[in-house]
């Protein structure tokens, strides 16, 4: 597997505060990858110094086995990226925003034409070319922005938290998106506060506090999970994380809906969970232990 | 740097502003109504003083004394009064600007050829136009004294009489006709100019801030002079319509005489809004949102305009500002427009304005490149 973006010791302080604390991280190559965190995490200033709009204080950074620092404006034709907050011209229409980046990025004659044409269905905003940009859906929003972060056909695309505030169903589309260039061979970076799109990806990466927790394949990481998960349905969920809480005998205890989480030590045998919950006065006959939900493995890691 | 990235912005710019009925308004419509307004109002003549008149004798003396204030045009009797509290209360609610009081024996005295005061009171909180009302009432108190003389000479004397009188002749230069507008108007285009260059173009970066596509931008392979004359030029452009349209409006409308080269006056428009292009810019770089702009264009703005000579003489400012102005390009563009319009300057006349201005201009811009870079990396 080749590596596409190489970070190695990375540090990025913003006054008082580390943003990155000596992160280091490979990107495969032609995969998805998430990065995922809680907010403040600093995935935002990660994905800002790869996009090379951001300088970092120390450690190193290389495309495809070259170093940023040495010429850089070469490799901005290689990146394609994608604030959190996508910038569109709202006064423009739908094709005068990817004009005006093909311009920007000198794509012209045929190959503009036949990209330009590919992007737009690609998108599925061939009809809405002449719609100004400020009359769009967020969905289709953030399909333009795709597209115009695409127009100059970038081998690594940088995407910041691109399905922040978007319906679950626009939310699937631009997922669709994603594979399908990923599939053309672009490797794909995502960031995401949620814990569903890690595991959409081919690959992961969980920050916290500007360093890395964890990372890997998703469906590894839930088998190999260093702790064991166990689930107790109950109908009164909060009362009895509260009260689980309390005993402090667990590394955490969450709630899922109608059901609570108990997260504790391999060694921490099921039988010895149920002693707890009996002496708690807790049912305990329906406790079952489960292959952890990435919810679970982000829960227990960034708060651990 | 490359010209097609720069007129990818410049298009840009343009259609963004086409767009936007705000910037449209501001652009076009703006500018017109102020110089018609201002055109109006900016004007040191003052007519039709509302005046009170206490006459206390009510002879035929005082009488031709307050129809000859009425036939100057510049007094208007609005109030007759019969006693002497009332002035007060007029002066104090500010009903007149001026009253008149006339002594008992006013025309007695006259008659019997003894001197007789007049009791004026004149409200001063605008000092500039106290001094105008006091001068207007010594001209028509001067030619009522002179009269009197002339009269009371011809009964003494029975044969004609000749007195002699010194007569000065001035030559009035430039604005023969004392018309404040004229003045005026000029420097009015020079302010407008300013309020819609800088206002525009320190939205210019912000808005990109703000709306987050700066970001974007700043992956895309523009560099940062490119992107700087991009934003600049199409403001630079909407500054020569602007000025074309109040030219024309102060020229055809209110008659200011334009007696120099239109393509000097155009030239050096130029080179003045390199200064503002520029600041405009640098408040763009510098703010964070666009009411920061906005705030920190109108602090700019206000000394700016005040700073300029355009109604306060730099000659009589202390010693200190008076240096301080020399970093104004207001200072010496107003000076180039009155000179264009009145005198019909030619450029090497005002060459000692232009370079300053020029110099002042280049270093604007060059400063705000050279920020830009700085803020972006």
């Amino acid at each position: 597997m080749t590596t596409a973006i190489c970070v190695t010791g990375l540090c990025k302080r913003f006054r008082e505060n580390s943003a990155l604390d000596s992160l280091s991280f490979d990107f495969p190559a032609r995969m998805i990858s998430a990065l995922v965190g809680p907010d403040g995490a600093g995935k935002t200033t990660l994905l800002r110094i790869m996009a090379g709009i951001l300088d970092y204080d120390s450690g190193q950074i290389q495309m495809f086995g070259e170093d940023y620092r040495k010429g850089f404006e070469a490799k901005k034709a290689a990146i394609g990226y994608m604030p959190q907050r996508f910038g569109l011209y709202e006064d423009l229409t739908v094709q005068e925003n990817i004009d005006f980046f093909a311009d920007l990025f000198g794509v012209r004659g045929n190959e503009r034409r036949e990209r330009v044409k590919r992007l737009l269905e690609f998108s599925r905003l061939d009809p809405f070319t002449k719609r100004l940009a400020g009359q769009l859906s967020g969905g289709m929003k953030q399909k333009l922005g795709l597209a115009c972060a695409l127009i100059h056909n970038p081998q690594v695309l940088l995407l910041d938290e691109p399905t922040n505030g978007v319906d679950p169903v626009s939310r699937r589309e631009f997922w669709k998106l994603l594979y399908d260039l990923n599939r053309a061979g672009t490797t794909v970076v995502i960031s995401s506060p949620y814990m569903d799109e890690a595991e959409r990806a081919g690959h992961f990466a969980l920050m916290s506090k500007g360093r890395l927790i964890a990372h890997g394949i998703p469906a590894d990481e839930r088998r190999n999970f260093q702790f064991a998960v166990y689930t107790l349905p109950t109908d009164r969920a909060r009362a009895v994380k509260e009260q689980l809480c309390r005993r402090n005998e667990f590394r955490s205890v969450n709630l899922f809906g109608n059901s609570v989480h108990i997260v504790t030590d391999k060694s921490f045998q099921q039988e010895n969970v149920k002693t707890v919950l009996e002496s708690e006065r807790l049912e305990s006959a329906s406790l079952q232990q489960i292959v952890p939900t990435f919810e679970d493995i982000y829960i227990a890691l960034s708060t651990g | 740097m490359k010209l097609r990235r720069i007129v990818t912005i410049l298009v840009k710019e343009f259609q963004e502003l086409i767009r936007d009925n705000k910037m449209r308004a501001t652009v076009l419509v703006a500018p017109l109504i102020q110089i018609l307004i201002f055109g109006y109002a900016a004007t040191y003549d003052i007519r039709e003083i509302p005046t009170a008149v206490l006459d206390r004798g009510n002879s035929t003396l005082s009488r031709r004394l307050v129809n000859q204030l009425e036939a100057s045009g510049y007094f208007k009797i609005q109030y007759r009064l019969q006693s002497p509290a009332q002035i007060d209360t007029l002066m104090a609610n500010g009903s007149v600007w001026c009253a008149v009081d006339i002594p008992a024996d006013f025309g007695e005295q006259i008659a019997d050829g003894k001197q007789t005061a007049l009791g004026v009171s004149i409200d001063a909180v605008n000092s500039n136009s106290a001094t105008i009302t006091a001068g207007y009432l010594s001209g028509v108190i001067a030619r009522l004294n002179d009269e009197l003389i002339r009269e009371r000479a011809a009964v003494l004397t029975a044969a004609p009489v000749r007195v002699g009188t010194v007569d000065n002749r001035v030559r009035i230069l430039y604005n023969p006709d004392l018309e404040s507008r004229n003045f005026n108007v000029p420097a009015i285009i020079v302010q407008i100019l300013v309020v819609v260059t800088l206002l525009l173009t320190s939205m210019a970066i912000v808005k990109e801030k703000e709306f987050g596509t700066m970001e974007q931008l700043a992956v895309t392979p523009i560099r940062s002079s490119e992107l700087i004359i991009g934003k600049a030029l199409p403001y630079a452009f909407i500054g020569m319509v602007d000025i074309t349209l109040i030219c024309a409006v102060a020229v055809f409308y209110f008659g200011v005489p334009l007696l120099g080269s239109l393509t000097l006056l155009f030239a050096t428009s130029l080179a003045f809004m390199m200064s503002t292009l520029a600041v405009g810019l640098l408040i763009s770089i510098v703010s964070k949102t666009q009411q920061q702009a906005m705030m920190t264009s109108f602090f700019f703005m206000m000394p700016a305009i005040l700073l300029s000579g355009f109604a306060f003489p730099i000659e009589n400012m202390p010693e200190p500002i008076q240096y301080l102005t020399y970093l104004n390009p207001l200072r010496y563009f107003v000076v180039i427009i009155r000179a264009i319009f009145l005198k019909g300057a030619t450029t090497a006349q005002l060459v000692d304005q232009i370079v300053p201005l020029v110099a002042l201009g280049l270093g604007a811009l060059a400063l705000s490149a050279i920020w830009f870079r700085k803020r972006t990396r």
